[in-house]
């Protein structure tokens, strides 16, 4: 299976790991982030099927949305690509599969 | 600090008002509370307006000017507070302050939301917005999903089952049956919850609350004048605003809202009380979930307790701690701008002693109001003499 690196983001001051791009670092205020490159290898905190999506997302439902925590100690919200004939639980393991333009999606493995 | 009552209160009914514009709603509940104050539109000294999301769904922005004006309010300051769904609780407890401070004596305080005009895909995308656009909601994730990861995560962790959950939705719709402002007025059964549609998994149809109209409006009084007005002020006796996390990825724990904590304990720590000091309790059941962490979260049990809770009948009318008398969001509606005014309304009636659903003796209530997907949180504290 391929496999792609997550980006996330660490303040370069007091190490302080983020999902989100940072202006500053809001544990410690430091000004400089770094782009830092994580496994993408986590497992399913929790998630949704979204049955009921917002006017730009119609036609594209259902999907699933879930948090996942990365093996590296940090969580981020996703699009979660489940394979056929397969159930996600909480637990079960996911790796990062791509970007797009609507932000990360992962895949149950 | 001076001490602040309300001396008045208003709200429209809620659910679908065809023809009824945004204005109109808020002046509606804004005279019927300056009626029960019997407090004049010259006496009042500020304005705080509460809403959410008027541009989107209404095409309309500088709505407390307009409505203030058109009230009759003379040239004072005039203020539209947003807070997501806790816009009208964040106007209260701006009003509060106010007095508190010494800077006005009456201040006038209300919330408003016209939704049913608009599309349900707008109001969903429009609801979104309260999201952090960045990360969470450019991914499609709404409201209702961002409480089915919660709803899941907290049957993990703590066993709580689905029929518990939805426990809460036949107990709201229950009490608001006989609410006659409430936007729905039938009893559900368990089964029918658990048989609705699903909207975003687990989380289905009747664990959510309707799309709304409506507003709702309180009159703020400093304590030492509130003889001139009334003979039955209600304290405002703790006051609590604070914020999270507006994101699931930044929360610590899936099925806690640190806003929701925090603000309870400011609240407890001004009124010198706590949890099991509450008579009654109005909390932000935006669904079914948020209403079993809200408890949760308020201390009124244990963290992953809040299944059981609702199960046992704790948080029944008839309850240790009647939870949502008036049928709570699930069963009045949510117009989000005037829904924390809104609670704020049924405990002063629980207070005075005259609600539809009345808690026997209640002498203390609690009003929580959630914005966002728990970005902010306001708890307010309130007492009979």
């Amino acid at each position: 299976m391929r496999m792609a690196s997550f980006e996330a983001f660490a303040c370069d001051a007091c190490k302080g790991l983020f999902a989100k791009r940072q202006h500053s670092c809001r544990r410690c205020g430091a000004p400089t982030i770094l782009s830092v490159n994580l496994s993408g290898r986590g497992t399913l905190a929790s998630f949704t099927t979204i049955r009921v999506p917002p006017t730009v997302f119609l036609g594209q439902e259902p999907y699933d949305v879930a948090v996942i925590d990365l093996d590296e100690g940090l969580r981020v919200t996703t699009r979660l690509t489940v394979p056929d004939g397969r159930e996600a639980g909480i637990g079960d393991p996911a790796i990062f599969e791509e970007m797009r333009p609507y932000g990360p999606v992962f895949r149950l493995i | 600090m001076r001490g602040v009552s309300v001396i008045g209160v208003g709200c429209t009914p809620f659910g679908k008002q065809t023809g009824v514009g945004i204005t109109d709603l808020a002046l509606q509940a804004c005279r019927e509370a300056l009626h029960d104050a019997r407090v004049p539109t010259s006496l009042v000294q500020a304005f705080y307006l509460g809403n959410f999301v008027s541009e989107a769904l209404v095409h309309q922005g500088s709505l407390a000017p307009i409505v203030a004006y058109r009230l009759g309010l003379g040239p004072i300051p005039c203020t539209r507070v947003e807070g997501a769904c806790a816009s009208s609780g964040i106007a209260f407890r701006h009003g509060v302050l106010l007095i508190a401070s010494g800077l006005c004596d009456i201040v006038l305080v209300a919330g408003v939301e016209k939704m049913t005009s608009a599309e349900t895909g707008a109001v969903t995308e429009a609801l979104a917005s309260a999201g952090d656009a960045e990360s969470e909601m450019r991914l499609g994730l709404t409201f209702p999903g961002t409480f089915g990861i919660i709803m899941r995560r907290h049957m993990y962790q703590y066993g709580t089952t689905r029929e518990q959950v939805g426990m809460v939705s036949v107990k709201n719709r229950s009490n608001g049956s006989a609410n006659p402002k409430a936007h729905f007025q039938q009893p559900v059964a368990l089964e029918e919850v658990l048989e609705s549609r699903l909207i975003c998994d687990p989380l289905r149809l009747y664990d959510c609350t309707p799309i709304s109209d409506g507003a709702a409006a309180a009159v703020l009084c400093a304590t030492d004048l509130a003889a001139e007005f009334t003979d039955r002020p209600i304290d405002v006796i703790g006051s609590g605003h604070a914020i999270g996390p507006a994101t699931l990825f930044e929360m610590a724990d899936l099925t806690t809202f640190e806003a929701s904590v925090a603000a309870a304990q400011q609240a407890y720590r001004e009124a010198g009380l706590a949890p099991c000091d509450i008579d009654v309790a109005e909390v932000h059941d935006c669904f079914t979930i948020a209403e079993i962490t809200a408890i949760e979260d308020l201390g009124f049990v244990e963290k992953g307790k809040g299944g059981p809770a609702v199960a046992d009948g704790l948080t029944a009318l008839d309850g240790k701690l009647p939870i949502n008398p008036s049928g709570g969001l699930l069963s009045k509606g949510h117009p989000v701008g005037a829904t924390g005014l809104a609670q704020i309304y049924e405990i002063v009636g629980q207070l005075r002693g005259e609600a539809i659903n009345q808690v026997k003796g209640a002498q203390i209530g609690l009003a929580h109001n959630l914005g966002g997907t728990g970005a902010v949180s306001t708890v307010h504290i309130l007492k009979r003499r």
